[in-house]
């Protein structure tokens, strides 16, 4: 169920377009980590493809199969793609297992997050940021065993809870999953990257968003790679 | 009774002659005016609260002298006086039909409520005498009411007796606790229009026929209420009031008796519905230009339907087939016949003020 | 059913029984039976039941339960503790329209008159909703015929007669009394509909709190969901509205009341407990209105008793420390 963007157009109705782009194909099966600095269009683009924010050119559409489903076919996407925003909601009276059942069974959620169980009776408002994005990633996997599509999601997380987010998408690809993520946290794409098996690599991606466009680094980049082309990007 | 004399007058050299006030006759219904007549010999027209007898104003048509005995007697109540050769402004169609039925509507210059007049003979007056309407956004036209420049002007005490030293007469006919004491203003209005004699004849013939009228004691015991429901409580006159004092000079009974207030009486709705259950009638008045239904009675406000169910008939007087507020005031007998041909179980009087509603509310 | 929901059951039933056998007419439990029967003694027995006390504490009871979860609704929608019916102008319009039945003198009954009026501003919502994409703007608007609707109303008041103007100023209190046996029929019909359609969306709502745009990812159409909670609270709001006037505070407080006291919190879980301290806090002021109204001297609106009971809860809300109203 791969994601194919097709001459798409990003941005806001009657301004200059954030971003345009050719043909962009996202294989399902990798991580796919989207990277660029404040106002590059990132977020705007993940939220185009969900289907929140409408495009201004162009389209995108899921291959399944030998079909493809397009913006008219919304509703089928629901299963195929879930968002993680990055910033958990905030004063939701909802208890964790009810937030979770809204996407699927609690049990499953479990098994893939043990340490859940614990919270199942809390309210979300009352878990920490890092435990409540876990919740919400967790829900996330339990609507769409397919795409898990992500905005910046380690940003106000600390160290600890940003390795458990990263140990549950690597667990979500490994059994099958894709993973869409707009970031600029460098060293947890190096790193998150470096951990995944070979076939998950081969299938990942990493893109960086400069000057209008897209321009496609290796996965194989370490760090200093990454921070050099960011840097750039950022100067130049 | 030490007079404190005011003003730059020299202290009376003797003191035993100090300035007195005679009481003339009292009226013989109304408590709300009286005369008087200072030792000058002019005649004081003194303007009270029926109830609390509250001195709210004094009106004399000549001059005062200084150093009055009004001063002593009633100090800070406002003087008017009255200059009769420049006609005057009415604020109430009441007071229009008192002075029509009394002393005549010469010297009407203006008025607040011109189209609330609904009788015909006082309309075309007003029309051929050019009289004007002087109300304004916040009660007052100021500027019309300064043009008109009249001789006196008849308010109610709600109004503000010092604005812009007018020669404002606050009249209390409205609060009379009977219906003879409420048509008797029609003699000092009379006076003040300078035709005393036509006002007290006038009176003298209302209040023959009413005595003749009334039934010296309770004949039909028919129990009879009256009142609205406003704001979810039932309100109606108290048992002081003109209207129960009407009900009562008919020979029925008002149903509120056990009440001893003569300010208006409150009610809760289900308190209410057990009186209606053991009362015979209800009065209602009100405004319909067609014919007033019971269905219209119902419309008016939902609660009146359990209030049907538990009365046995209902008595309407249409305002706009009887001017209840205008040309009946002056003529409380006419009232008075209708009521009493009502009590006897009859349609309608010769005066045809109310009428009976069939009432059949059917069961749920 | 847990203690508590039990023990709220049982204030509720003890309300409504209070409603039922207490009243000026002194009438014994075994008389009131009767006369619900209608094998009642007296004739009066039977009035003061059936035509008055019965419809009386059915509006109030269904009007305290179609408020209360109004009140919920709008602040699931708008994620905002202190949103309530009132806020999309619906009760603006019901004013606006009695106000042109009352005060203009068109002779119509009251409660046709705010049904129209609130039908004019649902409309007129309902085209702005095409336009704005978000609740919150959707909410100014609101806000804002609010606004326009109370300043027509000052230009008619000023040029109104004393008794209209009376009539008028005794409608915005508020009443339970005026509602009839239909009209509290129709009131109990709306609260079945309103409550079946929140039972049916309570997956949308709850994924609402969530947030608008992941909820949207999650399935939720906004704009389905936009007509849907405009065409439902116009229906249930404008017709008690029109019925028993605008009241205030019970839709805003009542879900804060619940949350006091109750723990659960999705849409499906909390619809019983919203409902019942609905009708709670419906017939407690309305306990206080026919207790003044009996006992002579003054006597309090509605509106003003709801106020007494609510705006502490409201300022209790903004008092808390943590702006936490989970």
């Amino acid at each position: 169920m791969n994601l194919r963007l097709r001459e798409a157009k990003v941005g806001h109705v009657s301004q200059t377009p954030l971003l345009e782009l050719d043909s962009w194909l996202l294989e399902a099966g990798g991580m796919h980590m989207v990277l660029g600095g404040n106002g590059s269009g990132k977020s705007t683009l993940l939220r185009s493809i969900l289907g929140v924010h409408p495009f201004l050119g162009g389209d995108v559409v899921l291959e399944v199969g030998s079909r493809e489903w397009g913006p008219a076919d919304r509703n089928h996407w629901v299963n195929h793609l879930a968002f993680v925003p990055s910033m958990p909601p905030k004063q939701v009276g909802l208890t964790v297992k009810e937030v979770l059942e809204l996407s699927g069974d609690v049990g499953d959620a479990l098994g893939q997050n043990p340490r859940m169980k614990a919270w199942l009776g809390l309210r979300l408002s009352q878990l920490s940021d890092g435990q409540a994005q876990q919740v919400m990633v967790a829900r996330a996997v339990l609507q769409s065993p397919c795409w898990v599509v992500l905005d910046e999601p380690t940003a106000f997380l600390d160290v600890a809870a940003q390795n458990e987010m990263w140990a549950m998408l690597i667990r979500h690809v490994e059994q099958g999953g894709s993973v869409l993520m707009a970031t600029h946290d460098l060293r947890g794409v190096q790193r998150g990257l470096s951990i995944t098996t070979p076939e998950v690599k081969a299938k990942s991606s990493i893109s960086l968003l400069r000057k209008r466009g897209v321009v496609h680094l290796s996965v194989e980049a370490t760090l200093e790679e990454l921070e050099s082309e960011f840097e750039g990007n950022a100067l130049g | 009774m030490l007079l404190v004399v005011q003003g730059c007058v020299s202290p009376p050299t003797d003191p035993e002659s100090k300035p007195r006030l005679r009481p003339l006759s009292s009226p013989s219904h109304a408590s709300g005016f009286q005369w008087f007549q200072t030792e000058e010999g002019v005649t004081v027209l003194v303007l009270r609260q029926p109830r609390t007898e509250e001195v709210l104003a004094t009106v004399s048509i000549q001059a005062l002298a200084e150093g009055n005995a009004l001063n002593s007697m009633w100090n800070g109540v406002p003087h008017v006086t009255v200059d009769q050769t420049k006609g005057f402004v009415t604020t109430s169609t009441t007071h229009v039909h008192l002075l029509h039925a009394g002393a005549g509507l010469e010297g009407w210059k203006a008025c607040t409520s011109l189209e609330y007049l609904r009788n015909a003979e006082v309309r075309a007056w007003a029309d051929s005498a050019g009289v004007r309407d002087v109300r304004g956004d916040s009660g007052w036209n100021v500027e019309a009411v300064e043009a008109v420049a009249p001789g006196w002007m008849a308010v109610s005490p709600t109004y503000d007796l010092a604005e812009r030293s007018w020669p404002l007469v606050p009249l209390t006919e409205y609060l009379e606790p009977t219906p003879l004491g409420r048509a008797e203003w029609m003699v000092p209005l009379a006076w003040l229009a300078g035709d005393s004699v036509a006002g007290a004849r006038a009176f003298q013939e209302v209040q023959e026929r009413y005595s003749e009228l009334q039934e010296p004691e309770t004949k039909s015991r028919k129990r009879v209420f009256t009142g609205s429901v406003a704001d979810g409580v039932w309100h109606a006159p108290g048992n002081d009031s003109f209207v129960a004092q009407w009900i009562r000079d008919a020979g029925g009974v008002y149903a509120l008796a056990s009440t001893d207030a003569h300010e208006n009486v409150e009610l809760g709705l289900e308190s209410l519905l057990e009186l209606a259950h053991e009362a015979d009638a209800w009065v209602v008045v009100t405004y319909d230009p067609d014919t007033f239904t019971v269905e219209d009675l119902v419309a008016l406000d939902p609660r009146h339907e359990p209030l049907l169910r538990a009365t046995d008939e209902v008595w309407v007087c249409n305002t706009a087939h009887a001017d209840y507020f205008g040309e009946v005031v002056p003529h409380p007998d006419w009232v008075l016949e209708d009521l009493m041909v009502l009590m006897e179980g009859k349609e309608q009087g010769p005066n045809r003020l109310f009428e009976r509603l069939r009432v059949s509310i059917p069961k749920p | 059913m847990s203690l508590r929901g039990a023990g709220v059951t049982a204030l509720v039933l003890a309300l409504v029984a209070g409603h039922v056998f207490w009243g000026e007419v002194a009438m014994s439990p075994w008389e009131v039976l009767l006369a619900a029967k209608g094998d009642a003694s007296s004739e009066l027995h039977e009035v003061v039941l059936q035509a008055v006390r019965i419809p009386r504490v059915l509006t109030a009871a269904a009007a305290g339960v179609l408020l209360a979860w109004l009140g919920l609704l709008m602040q699931t929608w708008f994620r905002n503790p202190l949103a309530g019916p009132g806020v999309l102008g619906i009760t603006s319009g019901g004013s606006l329209g009695v106000a042109l039945a009352v005060l203009l003198g068109w002779g119509m009954p009251t409660w046709l008159g705010a049904s129209l009026g609130c039908i004019g501003v649902l409309i007129l919502i309902g085209m702005g909703a095409r336009r704005f994409a978000s609740p919150v703007t959707t909410l100014v608007f609101g806000l804002m015929i609010s606004y326009a609707a109370s300043a027509a109303v000052t230009v008619l008041e000023s040029s109104a007669s004393a008794e209209s103007l009376q009539t008028f100023v005794f409608w915005g209190m508020g009443t339970f009394g005026k509602a009839t046996l239909w009209q509290a029929a129709t009131l109990l019909g709306l609260m079945v509909m309103l409550g079946g359609w929140m039972r049916w969306r309570s997956g949308w709502l709850d994924a609402w709190l969530l947030g608008e745009e992941l909820a949207q990812t999650m399935g939720v159409s906004q704009a389905r969901m936009n007509r849907e909670i405009l065409l439902v609270t116009g229906l249930a709001l404008g017709w008690v509205t029109s019925v028993c006037g605008p009241l205030a505070f019970l839709g805003l407080a009542v879900p804060h009341v619940y949350r006091f006291f109750h723990a659960g919190r999705s849409h499906r879980d909390s619809a019983f407990g919203v409902a019942a301290w609905g009708v709670i806090l419906a017939l407690a002021a309305d306990g206080l209105v026919r207790f003044t109204d009996a006992g002579g001297g003054a006597h309090w609106p509605l509106n003003a008793v709801l106020a007494m009971l609510g705006a502490p809860v409201v300022v209790s809300v903004l008092w808390k420390r943590t702006h936490d109203w989970s």
